[in-house]
């Protein structure tokens, strides 16, 4: 990506506002919800463009915003509906044998890598299951994943060694599909 | 001690390590070896794509669904010029 992509707030709006709101509205099934989450991701943009470093598009960079936005949305409800429980983030070690075979073997997940957006219970899933991570665990795999940072970029941030930065992307992930695949209806 | 290739717990690690950077060649075809033999490896690293792709998506095919509407289109340029 070019280092000089340039930000263009008056133009956000028009140029981004329906997407924004569109995959919002995907996530929280509320217009004016809907309509807040962008108006928030918008307005924390604006106040973070000075931090834009361009690594990413414009759009992209966005996004990100909104996706943060909604997982916190999610993190600040106090209702769950779907009894994800604790357990689902268990250690890593704990969804192995002694001798190293998975204690209960992934599955078969139905979504189409090609249309994954398209499917909304699983699509529920992932952001039900990101926001019940514990925090650090979902800050770093959110970090990686969603905005696109490199491990050194996550490692300082979180203050951890590069191999700890590893080994925590390791374990969100195996916490991550764990809760999931207990939530998400598989055939 | 067997190799890591035949170990699904150091198989699964190495499947997330790939995502995060170089992975030597070998390591990534002992992978795919791993994954021929072992169908829940070969879901694991499924899922990672597919929890990726879910991380990465924002195209969203809804030309024919309703966009902002035009009065919160309005409140959000006004709060962004407050700011701004």
């Amino acid at each position: 990506m070019s280092q000089t992509t340039e930000l263009k707030p008056e133009a956000w709006v028009a140029q981004y506002g329906d997407m924004l709101f569109r995959f919002a509205l995907r996530r929280v099934n509320d217009t004016s919800l809907a309509e807040d989450l962008v108006q928030e991701s918008l307005l924390a943009a604006m106040k973070a463009k000075d931090r834009f470093q361009g690594q990413s598009s414009e759009k992209t960079w966005l996004f990100a915003i909104l996706k943060h936005k909604v997982i916190d949305h999610f993190r600040s409800k106090n209702h769950w509906a779907t009894g994800i429980e604790v357990e689902a983030f268990a250690e890593a070690d704990e969804h192995f044998n002694d001798d190293g075979t998975w204690r209960i073997q992934p599955k078969h997940w139905d979504a189409n890598p090609h249309q994954v957006f398209e499917q909304k219970e699983f699509i529920d899933a992932f952001y039900l299951c990101l926001s019940k991570m514990p925090q650090r665990l979902a800050d770093a795999f959110v970090y990686k994943e969603i905005d696109g940072m490199d491990t050194e970029e996550i490692r300082k941030i979180l203050n951890i060694t590069t191999t700890n930065c590893g080994v925590m992307l390791y374990r969100a992930r195996m916490s991550l599909r764990n809760c999931i695949e207990k939530s998400y209806a598989t055939p | 001690m067997k190799h890591w290739m035949f170990n699904c717990q150091r198989v699964s690690e190495k499947i997330s390590a790939s995502l995060d950077g170089s992975l030597p060649l070998h390591h990534r075809l002992m992978i795919r070896f791993h994954g021929m033999i072992c169908p829940p490896c070969a879901n694991f690293q499924r899922q990672l794509g597919l929890m990726r792709k879910a991380c990465r998506y924002e195209n969203i095919s809804g030309e024919n669904e309703p966009g902002l509407s035009e009065q919160a289109r309005e409140r959000i340029c006004n709060a962004m010029k407050n700011i701004s």
